[in-house]
């Protein structure tokens, strides 16, 4: 019998801090699955159009996103909402949620912290 | 295809070739929903087109070319090594061989020593064996690894035998014909090529 040695699934502290592109997009994946232009539409409606990304960096970090295993392809279809062609679906994985968590948990603590030093949440003069 | 698309279709290959393989085509499909989008201006359009281009790609070509240099690392190590060690058991394994033959010949046969026949046929064996194992490292076989351990074991054997029960052999021929077997069970039995896999993508 073959002794199969498997190498432990890494935790999700191990991809901290992450990348303001690839948070925003983890983010834009948590409540649906989309495709990349439903990403991006849906980064910058939720910045309120602070945030924009462009092909090359959605696609530029999807592709490591799905190769760390984070982001999973869910498939080719139209969108409903639109014209058109068949378009590449991803969605979250179990891996990419405990991620995203935990990179909004460290957001929560800087902003905790910056708070305390009064750096935010007062009045300037 | 509009010319803003073919253009953009241009820029594209500022990217890795295995990249635009896998997302051109959706690329170019975000591209034509950003340009139905309403936008203030042409201009502010295309310097942040450019921008994005220029942002990202570099960044992806380095990863390619990174990743390709880890790859080749991998394979030419495994091609060096397993080739160094082949080269080195196949003269090894010839010289004892030779030189056993000549033990063989001039003790054995033209001496009549059966002692010296019987331990320079055994010498040759353990010699060709070796050569065996070089040629199967060289060709990078499947069972190279087998080969070269049991030629090791056996070649060990022989010389150990051969040093103690019939001390015929030069001091030189001896410690070649010990020391050499084990660095190459050493090898067979342990030495791994990196895994270019294990390199965690940042």
């Amino acid at each position: 019998m073959t002794k199969k040695t498997e190498r432990p699934l890494p935790g999700p502290e191990t991809f901290l801090p992450l990348s303001a592109a690839t948070f925003q997009i983890l983010m834009a994946l948590v409540d649906d699955e989309r495709h990349g232009y439903a990403i991006m539409r849906e980064v910058s409606e939720r910045s309120e159009g602070a945030v924009r990304l462009g092909p090359g960096t959605l696609y530029g970090s999807l592709k490591r996103l799905l190769e760390t295993g984070l982001v999973a392809e869910s498939g080719e279809r139209a969108d409903p909402e639109s014209d058109d062609e068949r378009r590449r679906y991803y969605r979250i994985t179990k891996l990419g949620l405990a991620v995203a968590r935990a990179e909004a948990r460290r957001l929560e603590q800087l902003v905790r912290a910056a708070r305390r030093k009064k750096l935010i949440g007062v009045e300037t003069a | 295809m509009t010319a803003a698309e073919r253009a953009y279709r241009l820029m594209l290959r500022a990217y890795p070739r295995d990249f635009r393989a896998q997302y051109e085509r959706e690329m170019l499909l975000a591209f034509r929903d950003l340009r139905r989008e309403p936008r203030p201006g042409i201009t502010s359009f295309w310097t942040s087109t450019c921008l994005d281009v220029a942002r990202s790609a570099p960044a992806l070509r380095l990863e390619a070319l990174r990743m390709s240099i880890s790859s080749f690392t991998h394979t030419e190590e495994d091609f060096m090594m397993k080739m160094t060690m082949g080269i080195m058991a196949i003269m090894i394994g010839a010289l004892e061989a030779m030189n056993a033959m000549q033990e063989v010949w001039g003790a054995g046969i033209i001496n009549h020593d059966s002692r010296a026949l019987i331990g320079g046929t055994m010498a040759l064996v353990a010699g060709a064996l070796i050569v065996a194992a070089g040629i199967a490292l060289v060709r990078r076989s499947a069972d190279a690894a087998v080969l070269a351990q049991g030629a090791a074991i056996t070649c060990a054997a022989v010389f150990a035998f051969l040093a103690l029960a019939v001390p015929l052999m030069s001091g030189f021929a001896t410690v070649l014909g010990l020391g050499f077997p084990i660095l190459l069970f050493a090898f067979a039995r342990w030495y791994r090529p990196r895994d270019p896999s294990a390199a965690v993508i940042a």
